[in-house]
């Protein structure tokens, strides 16, 4: 990373960070093999480019995951139920086991060119490691600050929760279909 | 002999943990006692709340029986001895044991087996690298590992969804109970010995574990 010359020249940009997490992918690849395993992976990034690409961006794959940016937090918590919808769907009419985890921050990282950094997308990064397959979990950061009600969702709250390397408590929901 | 604080009408007891195991007793009393002593129990929102904080000592509490607790630790084990309300925990490393609830339980741990008593009504439990094992559960259940095996006994009046990567599934249902039943395993074998019918919904999927359905 080259560093930037001066503070002034660090951009960050607000928004919504969110990482799925495809649960079970390794296993898939030494039972069914490679072929197989590439086609579930496919089925999968398709299925996340139709519903982030008019909402949001990918921001980058991460092996059997992505992070995700949402300059709007509605944004980020209706496309991932949506996701969560296509997947089951499929897990369940194709036989595919796509179970994905969904975590979602909202905060302030730094742009660094494409990429996103910072502590706000270690939080994202940690919350989806406690999402269970199908489960999209959501910071109350991210919770605060909805600009418009959601229609047919509701939070659930999973209780306070304590993350390695991080300081304070955070306090996350699940995200469902009401 | 600990601390005691009295309960204001409704409140939940919440603990923030780091690294000690914690431990809550539910027994017939009406306040609740905190050991060690000098560990203090703050109210919050507008008395909705006992918070309570530990680093890395353990942490004793004494409760009521039937109140509701939430706990969120990071290495600790955490431990509720006795019958609660709800019940919410989540532990990175450490290994969760709760007795038994008549609200619901969300149980969420990164590496740690989980254990539940009997849940009188939904329960959750979700760990990416440990056992789970449920004793009886009133209502839904839903259970997920990646690497570990998974047990639940149900009423069979809700939803039961399992899911784990590489253990095996057993569920023993309550007598008379007879499921829509959809499991799937990619290598190993299903047993399903109770008939299909159309009283609960069955939903059980591993990749490469085995599934086992019968009658407690």
């Amino acid at each position: 990373m080259t560093p930037p010359s001066t503070a002034t020249d660090v951009r960050t940009v607000e928004g919504a960070i969110a990482f799925t997490d495809l649960s079970g992918f390794t296993e898939f690849c030494a039972l069914r093999g490679d072929l197989e395993a590439y086609t579930l992976l496919s089925t999968y990034e398709g299925a996340l480019r139709r519903h982030v690409d008019s909402r949001g961006r990918i921001v980058k794959a991460l092996g059997d995951g992505f992070m995700l940016w949402f300059a709007e937090a509605c944004d980020a918590v209706e496309v991932a139920l949506a996701l969560q919808a296509t997947f089951e769907e499929m897990s369940y009419e194709d036989d595919f086991p796509l179970w994905v985890r969904i975590g979602i921050h909202f905060g302030r990282p730094i742009a660094h060119g494409d990429d996103l950094v910072g502590h706000d997308v270690n939080v994202a990064a940690r919350i989806v490691d406690l999402a269970a397959p199908g489960e999209v979990l959501v910071s109350q950061a991210c919770t605060d600050v909805m600009s418009r009600p959601l229609e047919g969702i509701a939070f659930e709250e999973v209780g306070p929760v304590v993350m390695r390397g991080l300081p304070e408590a955070i306090t996350l929901f699940r995200a469902v279909r009401a | 002999m600990g601390t005691r604080y009295s309960i204001p009408p409704g409140a939940r007891l919440k603990v923030l943990g780091v690294s000690g195991k914690v431990r809550v007793i539910s027994e017939g009393r009406t306040d609740i006692e905190i050991d060690p002593p000098e560990r203090r129990i703050e109210i919050h929102d507008d008395g909705r709340v006992m918070e309570t904080r530990s680093r890395s000592t353990n942490l004793e509490i004494r409760v009521p029986h039937g109140l509701n607790v939430s706990i969120g630790t990071v290495s600790g084990d955490v431990e509720l001895d006795g019958r609660f309300g709800t019940v919410k925990v989540s532990s990175v490393s450490g290994s969760i044991k709760i007795g038994d609830t008549a609200g619901d339980a969300d149980i969420r741990s990164i590496a740690g087996q989980i254990v539940v008593g009997d849940c009188g009504g939904c329960c959750r439990a979700n760990t990416k690298s440990g056992r789970i094992a449920i004793e009886h559960v009133g209502g839904e259940v839903l259970a997920h590992t990646m690497s570990g095996s998974i047990q639940v006994g149900t009423a069979g009046r809700d939803e039961v969804s399992l899911k784990t990567i590489s253990g095996r599934l057993e569920v023993h249902v309550d007598r008379g109970r007879a499921p829509r039943a959809k499991l799937r395993t990619l290598s190993g074998k299903i047993s399903n010995a109770l008939p299909p019918g159309d009283d609960f919904e069955l939903r059980a999927s591993t990749i490469s574990g085995s599934i086992e359905v019968s009658e407690r």
